[in-house]
């Protein structure tokens, strides 16, 4: 077991939300393969409502590792994700005010409401609930909590705080999740993005402030920037973990270094594939 | 804020004398003041008409030093090698004799530790000789707290000396390194423009201080044209999704991104495209939702009845899970002809699409 096992590997999903850019049915499977050989502790897939591939039987009967769908808090959305044998499913909402006021055009009691009425649904149906709380960076600590209380009263495993367009700082994820942490009645998980090229100092900063849980993606692929580098968290989550330890053992050194290395090459692959999209400027 | 470069010594070989002035005149537009080079290639850079003057030649060792004095450049950098020689008294009294503006590199505190050891007072004299003391991470290890520690450690020992870092980006720490060591008091970054050679990115610490300084904040519209017009000078091009200059940086797939995107930039913006002189961009493909859906065929010349937006989506899943990518320009009209059949005027009718 290596630092990965604390990592959510989110390729399949955020990473693939990269524009342009597709996975052939085949490398995702590749890529399941192996990141279980590099060690992660969970893959993030879509929801099939989202990416119908993500229906097929291979996903949702993975015994070796947890693969969790993701998901937007939307019933239909989570009836498909059960309907096709998912027992791990991520429920996304904003918290932040631009995101909920702006975006969804909704009240904050709207969001606690939703996230109420999916976690619900999750849980009847037997299965885990993960909920994302998107645009957390830049929303209220108050409400984040308010928030993770509901989820954890619900159910919920495990609560992803966002750093959604990748505005944070070192200093500030490590002072503001060394709080919310002591005080959040369930396990955080940190996402961060690569806007400022921050993502891995805000993910070591997470780590830093006790946070156990982190996502990433091969490359550090993804939306815009990207998120964080799967082998730069692998590094500086295991450096962190041998200052804290003399002598972290097997938990940083055995990671499977060919598995991480081939899921690197896939994804270079369909990286250069990515450049033939046409890119079409657009404007509100 | 100083900026000093390091790439501009490291293209010189292979680059003729008009390309090196572009990309040296390019640099000091984006607001570098220094150039660190090595001695061959600051030779090769004073003959291509770059002024000495702006140059910092990095000494290696003694000969390197007497060429410098013989030359006449009087701007120099000597490496840990050389810099750890600094007890030799001799070496002291030619730089101070020469009238040197000498920068002085460490790579850990024990460095400047062992130093001060030699003789205490006599090295903080010595140290009052020096233009800076540059902070090396030559591997990449420290991470955002170390080179704050570091430079205060360094302020507390030598008191008054000018703080300088040049990091490393090996294991994409470089810039929050950087930035904690900006605000422990170094005055000045060594640096390169995307990042190349393993340096730390300019364009990515610059963006964050600008942030966190808005009233501060020069807008440089053309910022990412000039860094990558730089970058193809020494061959150079950006990943997609590289911070500030790769094409993806403000391009949006998702059906939930774009949808924010159209409701209101900020919601997946953290800054404005144009303030760096990018632009905003939309691929279709299998993360593709609705509304860039009907999107893209309105700036495409055609409407979308609702009722085939559905159908459309799926074909583009289908499509780009078959190919491997998103839709070329190409096939989204050819879909866009096959089930849309009212036709407006394009709205970009000459779309900068890539295919």
């Amino acid at each position: 077991m290596g630092v990965l096992r604390r990592v959510v590997d989110t390729t399949l999903r955020d990473g693939e939300q990269m524009p342009g850019l597709t996975f052939f049915t085949n490398e995702r499977l590749a890529l399941l393969e192996l990141l279980k050989q590099a060690g992660v502790g969970a893959v993030e897939i879509p929801g099939p409502a989202i990416d119908p591939r993500s229906a097929a039987p291979e996903w949702s009967q993975e015994k070796q590792l947890a693969v969790i769908v993701w998901n937007r808090a939307v019933a239909a959305d989570i009836e498909l994700s059960l309907r096709a044998g998912f027992r791990h499913i991520h429920v996304s909402l904003p918290v932040s005010a631009v995101h909920i006021e702006k975006k969804l055009g909704v009240t904050f009691a709207w969001i606690l409401c939703q996230l109420e009425t999916c976690i619900k649904k999750i849980r009847v149906a037997g299965a885990l609930a993960y909920v994302g709380a998107e645009d957390a960076s830049r929303g209220s600590d108050e409400f984040f909590l308010q928030y993770a209380r509901l989820a954890a009263d619900m159910g919920a495993e495990r609560i992803r705080f966002a750093d959604t367009v990748g505005c944070m700082q070192p200093l500030e994820v490590e002072s503001r999740l060394r709080r919310l942490q002591t005080e959040c009645p369930i396990p955080i998980e940190f996402h961060g993005h690569n806007d400022f090229g921050l993502a891995l100092a805000n993910h070591l900063a997470a780590d830093k402030a006790g946070i156990h849980w982190h996502s990433g993606t091969v490359r550090g692929i993804g939306e815009r920037a990207g998120n964080a580098d799967l082998r730069g968290l692998q590094h500086w989550l295991g450096k962190n973990a041998q200052k804290n330890s003399p002598d972290p053992g097997p938990d940083y050194k055995e990671f499977s270094e060919t598995a991480l290395f081939a899921t690197e090459k896939i994804v270079a692959a369909a990286m250069q594939r990515a450049k033939q999209a046409a890119r079409m400027p657009f404007q509100p | 804020m100083n900026w000093t470069d390091c790439l501009l010594g490291k293209i010189a070989a292979g680059s003729n004398p008009a390309q090196l002035v572009s990309v040296y005149r390019q640099l000091i537009d984006l607001g570098f003041s220094c150039f660190d080079v090595s001695l061959p290639a600051g030779r090769t850079l004073v003959q291509a008409g770059i002024p000495a003057d702006a140059l910092r030649f990095v000494c290696a060792d003694l000969a390197q030093l007497d060429e410098c004095i013989g030359q006449g450049w009087r701007r120099v950098r000597l490496t840990l090698a050389l810099s750890r020689r600094l007890q030799d008294r001799e070496l002291l009294a030619k730089i101070q004799q020469q009238g040197l503006v000498v920068s002085v590199t460490i790579h850990e505190l024990s460095d400047l530790e062992s130093w001060l050891r030699q003789n205490r007072q006599q090295a903080a004299i010595d140290a009052g000789r020096f233009a800076s003391l540059i902070l090396h991470d030559a591997d990449g290890n420290w991470d955002y707290t170390r080179g704050a520690l570091v430079a205060a450690e360094c302020q507390r020992l030598l008191q008054g000396i000018k703080l300088e870092f040049q990091g490393n980006s090996t294991y994409q720490m470089g810039t929050a390194a950087a930035l904690g060591t900006i605000h422990a008091g170094a005055a000045t970054l060594i640096c390169s423009v995307g990042g190349a050679f393993g340096e730390i990115a300019w364009e990515e610490v610059w963006l964050t201080l600008s942030v966190l300084a808005p009233h501060q904040r020069k807008r440089i519209d053309q910022l990412v044209g000039k860094c990558r017009e730089i970058l193809a000078m020494a061959g150079l091009v950006p990943l997609l999704h590289k911070p500030l200059l790769g094409d993806n940086v403000f391009a949006h797939e998702s059906g939930i991104h774009v949808h924010g995107v159209l409701r209101q930039p900020e919601i997946y913006e953290a800054y404005a495209p144009q303030d760096i002189g990018q632009k905003r961009l939309m691929t279709i493909g299998g993360s593709s939702g609705r509304m860039a859906v009907e999107t893209a065929a309105a700036l495409l010349g055609y409407q979308c009845p609702a009722e085939t937006v559905g159908l459309i989506n799926a074909q583009i899943k289908k499509l780009s899970a078959a190919q491997g990518y998103g839709l070329t320009r190409r096939q989204m009209q050819s879909l866009f002809f096959k089930y849309c059949n009212q036709r407006q005027e394009a709205k970009y009718g000459s779309v900068a699409a890539s295919c």
